[in-house]
This record gives structure tokens, sequence and C-alpha cells, in this order.
């Protein structure tokens, strides 16, 4: 068990947030409705793009944009999560400036959604991999 | 200074976040009247405010994009060749943005800088493989 536990980096557990944000934006609780919309045209644009912006009542079909961005941001969150996993394999260690800009990322957007999952997931994972990271390099020196 | 492609990333970021203030105006004043506290209600809310909702995940998309280039600097400041893993899937990322948003920045911005450092790793890859395969006069003393 402690074998298994000490494979899982950083970068796995930024992977698996990823992919649970991915599954809420596309299930009934999310954006379910605007995915199933979007099917009807196999995904393919699903808005006007710029051609919509600056946003406005009538103009802007912010159903599509909320869905989207919200979507795009889930998995943002999986390559990043590969590229951690990737250096922590090699180096062991993260850059501190990686770790406390993605801190003060995530306190953002706690800040500005509190009852949401950058509140309650990533807030808790960005402070643990910031003082594991912390005291590994106090190990490593 | 050295132009990286961790560099480049954040400065997609620093756009993408000047830039959306600006085009969801509207929306970002409101959120100015809270101090930008709060702005919905998250998980309690009953149905979900589509225009809250598509000005803040605009932003934290490009916040996002800012720690990504951060550690993708680094890596490339350590010489460490970017993992292909993350570049396949990066690559997928940005074109499932191009497809469903043609007309959008990850066609104009994204899409541009991700067949520069596919190109330019590939460049990379091929070199350090070449020097590691390649007899040096001083490998071949040891040998």
């Amino acid at each position: 068990m402690k074998h298994i536990l000490s494979k899982i980096t950083n970068g796995i557990l930024l992977i698996i947030i990823g992919l649970l944000h991915t599954k809420l934006v596309i299930s009934a609780d999310g954006c379910g409705a605007q995915f199933s919309n979007f099917a009807k045209t196999n995904f393919f644009r699903i808005c006007g793009g710029l051609n919509e912006l600056p946003a406005a009542v009538g103009k802007t079909n912010f159903e599509a944009f909320a869905a989207f961005w919200f979507f795009y941001f889930g998995i943002l969150i999986i390559p990043l999560g590969l590229l951690v996993h990737a250096i922590e394999k090699k180096y062991r260690v993260l850059p501190h400036s990686f770790t406390i800009s993605y801190l003060i990322v995530v306190m953002v957007g706690a800040y500005m959604i509190p009852a949401s999952g950058m509140t309650y997931i990533m807030l808790p994972h960005a402070v643990y991999m910031l003082v594991s990271n912390y005291l590994k390099c106090r190990r490593i020196k | 200074m050295k132009i990286t492609n961790g560099k480049i990333i954040i400065l997609i970021g620093v756009i993408h976040t000047l830039l959306t203030p600006v085009v969801y105006f509207n929306q970002f004043s409101l959120f100015a009247r809270h101090l930008f506290f709060r702005i919905n209600d998250g998980f309690m809310e009953p149905s979900i405010n589509y225009e809250t909702f598509a000005a803040f995940w605009c932003l934290y998309f490009g916040l996002t994009l800012f720690p990504l280039g951060v550690l993708l600097d680094s890596t490339e400041k350590r010489k460490m060749p970017i993992p292909k893993s993350f570049i396949m899937v990066y690559a997928g990322l940005i074109l499932v943005g191009v497809y469903m948003i043609p007309f959008g920045g990850m066609t104009v911005f994204m899409l541009p800088h991700l067949v520069y450092m596919t190109a330019s790793n590939w460049q990379n890859g091929t070199a350090i493989s070449h020097n590691n395969n390649t007899l040096t006069p001083r490998n071949e003393q040891s040998l």
C-alpha cells in the first residue's frame, strides 16, 4: 500500500482533478444540456468565437461560451499534470516558482467562487504540493 | 533573454487574461462591485448563471496558462526536452479548441505556437539523440 501511495505524484493528482472536472462539466449537473446541443453539430463551431465578442446580451451565446470555457479549463489541467509528473519523475522536486504561482491562481479562484471545487479540492492539493515540495527541497539540500 | 516555449505560453496567458475583462466588460463591472468576491454561489446555485460562468472560466483559463508557462520555462532552462506525452495531450487540447471554436484565440495564437513548439522540440530531441549517438573524440578515447 505504501509502495503504491509513494508512486502517486502531484502530477497524477492534477490529472485526476482534470478528469473529475471534465466529467462534472459534461454531466447533467454541469453543462450536459449544452453538450447535448453541441453534439447535434458534431461539436463543430459551437459558437461564432471572436465574432460574438465583445460580449453583449443578444449578440453573444453565453451558454455556449460558459460550457466551453468550463470544459476547456478541465482539459488544460491534464497536460499540466503530465508535465508535473514528468518533472517529478526526473528531478523529484518542482520549481518553487510553479508551486507558488499555482497556489496564487487557485486562491484567486477560491476567492471569486468560494463554494466550488477550487476551495474544496484544488486549494488543499495546492497547499499540499507547495509544502511537500518545500520539505523535499530542504531534504535534498 | 532567451525566448522559450514557456515564456510564449505565459505571454498568451497574459494577453488572454488582459483581454477577458475588456470583452466581458459588463460582467466584470458587476464583479468589481463585490470586489470580485463570491461572484456566484458555485455549488449552491440552483441554476448556472451563464454570463458569470462564461466570464469567470474565460479569465481562469488565461490565469492557469501562467503556472503552466512557468513550469515549462523552468523545464527548458534545465535543458530537459519537453515530454512527448505533454506535447501530444497539449496538441489534442488545442486541436479540440480549434475544432469547437474555429474563429478563436486557439486558432490565431495557440495553434501557431503549438506548431513551433513541436518543431523546435523535435529538432532539439534530434540534436540530443544525435549528440548521444555520435562518438566525439573524447568518447572515442574513453572507449
